[in-house]
């Protein structure tokens, strides 16, 4: 609830010049310096999105990429700089513009949409332009104002900074437009598609935003405050105590300690970690870094992981190696056409193939790690072989570094066991490895041969079947036998039911979205490890994941509701502002 | 996705639906023809690779590629 703040999206002013010669190349880096910039923004919604919000929904900035790429619209643009010697504004503006103007006549909701998206794509671009970010209105807010506009950009909605905004009420959109995807991202409340709020509101109204229940209500009545402020004072209860356990211990009640890890995308976000009661980080998703035309630098890509790695120490922070599609990292290779991208040319593959990229990367960990807290996570190991190779890879470079007068401390390394060869060979990996990380997401979809976004089979996507639950526990044991710890990184973690079988069989460590961290820590907290471990040995032995669910839904359904966790768990039907 | 195998070839292709006739490699231009899903639409391949472009879009017409309406 709050009080409105109407946002009107500014207009751009774009003058035409006409310039000399001399200055032609400038300005066509200018522009092709811009796009690269764009491309970068999006690849981190895209990345970020993917990680909250699933695959689907990040296949529309895919597109956007693709839209930057289109040769029509930039070689007209660089025709306009080159041959009609105009600087690069006017010519984004007029063939920009002219995309925009033929999209929005076509008599179609969906294209109406595509047209919304190019109007992003040309603030962003005269943003990125201007190199003093997205055009935007400033959003000199009281805090908690409740944003209200006939249509919001992606671009705007990324640059309202937390606590400026508790809530958005927009016209235009649907659930799927991309500011809805963002907001959900982002956790703001938000209710699109009520065609004429902005023309109604006035900046002294108040109003309710509900986002679950798809409305607003515009200068409440006592009986909708009294409402509202019960249903925020449940969320807020919830949330503090959560917070509160901040420092308690993700302890069983008969005194088992589970490992709570945070999964992190950004460098940025290491420093909130600890916030959120995480006792160092599980995953480090590397190929961030990666998301842009010329490759990082070793000296960019050891300040990123020197910052991640001072912030956290003495806790550990565990680094996966570059995980991406070869297509994204190597130019002029066009794998892009794999047939069957989950299994083709990428990650460990072709950091194999292609020495001098994982090497850049190695080194640049390697002297990062100046508080010894560094842990090197292989991704998509197949066997042995490649293990041994990536090993070679790693003690070649650590030698040339302290050769070369560098004191390098010890790393860790441990393997992601997400491919099921790596499963049937745990024990000798176990003999080789400090830990091993089970990457859920991939190992379910190698195991049942299930390609999630493929909507035809998502209902195929089973977490829970005995076959999965059975690699694990083999991974588990092969692991203890040998005394290293196993981490889970995957969505896995944050799954209440899953949090029981995970502990059951055995994993030491669950890695997760920071904000998950609390309420897993809780499900732990009450739970009893005799217990769950039953359950883990009974369920192993059950015929398939309906039986599976069934059976744990019967025996903790109620315990986990009584521990009031649903607004931690990024349930939307405790969202209100 | 049309434009991940027209744009990298090497043959200049169109893409015709209805009288209306689009270079395929621009996604843009093929976004404005607005085709509805399920229509029959044409291809024009003309160069070096045009027998491996047009067996790499008959089968992704074939396998029905997921692609969203509009």
């Amino acid at each position: 609830m709050g009080k409105a703040f109407p946002v009107v999206n500014r207009e751009i002013s774009v003058v035409e010049e006409s310039l000399p010669e001399s200055r032609i190349a400038a300005e066509e880096q200018l522009f092709l310096k811009a796009v690269n910039k764009t491309i970068a923004e999006i690849n981190k919604i895209k990345e970020i999105s993917e990680n909250r919000t699933g695959l689907r929904d990040s296949l529309i900035f895919a597109s956007h990429l693709m839209i930057l790429q289109d040769p029509g619209l930039v070689g007209g643009i660089l025709d306009m700089i080159k041959k009609d010697h105009k600087n690069a504004r006017w010519a984004v503006h007029v063939v920009l513009g002219n995309y925009i103007d033929k999209f929005e006549k076509i008599d179609s909701p969906a294209m109406r949409d595509k047209a919304a998206d190019l109007r992003d794509l040309y603030n962003r671009l005269m943003g990125a332009m201007e190199d003093s970010g997205p055009v935007l209105e400033d959003v000199g807010t009281e805090a908690g104002a409740v944003l209200v506009a006939h249509e919001f950009l992606p671009s705007f909605l990324m640059s309202v900074k937390p606590g400026q905004a508790s809530a958005l009420a927009m016209d235009t959109g649907g659930r799927t437009s991309h500011v809805a995807i963002l907001a959900r991202s982002l956790q703001i409340p938000a209710v699109s598609g009520l065609r004429n709020i902005a023309a109604l509101i006035k900046p002294e109204d108040t109003l309710i935003v509900d986002g679950s229940g798809g409305m607003v209500i515009v200068n409440p009545n006592e009986d909708d405050i009294r409402r509202f402020h019960e249903r925020q004072e449940v969320f807020e209860r919830q949330r503090r105590e959560l917070f509160t356990m901040r420092r308690l211990e993700p302890m069983t009640r008969d005194g088992k300690y589970i490992t709570l890890h945070a999964n992190i995308e950004l460098p940025t976000e290491s420093e909130k970690v600890m916030d959120f009661g995480a006792t160092g980080i599980g995953l480090y998703r590397s190929e961030f870094l990666f998301f842009r035309k010329d490759p990082p630098s070793e000296e960019e890509q050891r300040e990123a992981y020197r910052q991640i790695l001072e912030t956290m120490a003495p806790c550990p922070v565990t680094i996966r190696t570059l995980d991406a599609g070869g297509d994204k990292l190597v130019s002029g290779i066009t794998a892009s056409n794999e047939a069957n991208p989950f299994m083709g040319w990428r990650s460990i593959r072709v950091c194999l193939d292609r020495e001098e990229i994982f090497c850049t990367q190695l080194r640049a960990l390697l002297l990062a790690n100046t508080k010894g807290n560094l842990r090197i996570l292989l991704p998509m190991i197949s066997g042995l072989a490649e293990l041994r190779k990536a090993k070679v890879l790693i003690a070649r470079c650590r030698d040339e570094l302290v050769a070369q007068g560098n004191e390098v401390a010890d790393v860790k390394v441990g393997v992601m066991i997400e491919v099921p060869a790596a499963v049937m060979q745990v024990d000798k990996l176990a003999k080789e490895v400090d830990f091993f990380s089970i990457g859920t997401n991939d190992l379910i979809q190698f195991t049942l041969a299930v390609d999630r976004t493929n909507e035809l089979i998502t209902d195929m996507f089973q977490p829970h079947h005995p076959a999965v639950l059975s690699m694990i526990y083999q991974t588990v044991m092969a692991a203890h036998r040998q005394g290293i710890p196993v981490a889970v990184c995957g969505e896995m973690g944050s799954d209440p039911f899953s949090v029981l079988l995970l502990v059951g069989l055995g994993v030491d460590e669950l890695s997760m979205t920071p904000w998950s961290v609390m309420a897993t820590k809780k499900i732990i907290r009450s739970m009893n490890f005799e217990d769950v471990r039953e359950t883990a040995l009974t369920v192993l032995k059950m015929d398939d994941a309906e039986a599976v669910n069934a059976y744990l839904k019967a025996r903790y359904a109620q315990a986990i509701k009584d521990l009031g966790i649903s607004s931690l768990l990024g349930d939307d039907s405790e969202k209100q502002s | 996705m049309i434009v991940d195998i027209t744009g990298p070839a090497k043959s200049d292709v169109s893409i015709v639906y209805e009288g209306s006739k689009a270079n395929a490699k621009s996604i843009l231009n093929v976004m404005m023809l607005a085709i509805p899903l399920g229509s029959e639409v044409k291809f024009e391949v003309d160069g070096e690779d045009e027998e491996e472009v047009v067996q790499k879009l008959e089968k992704l017409f074939n396998d029905k590629f997921n692609e969203e309406p509009g």
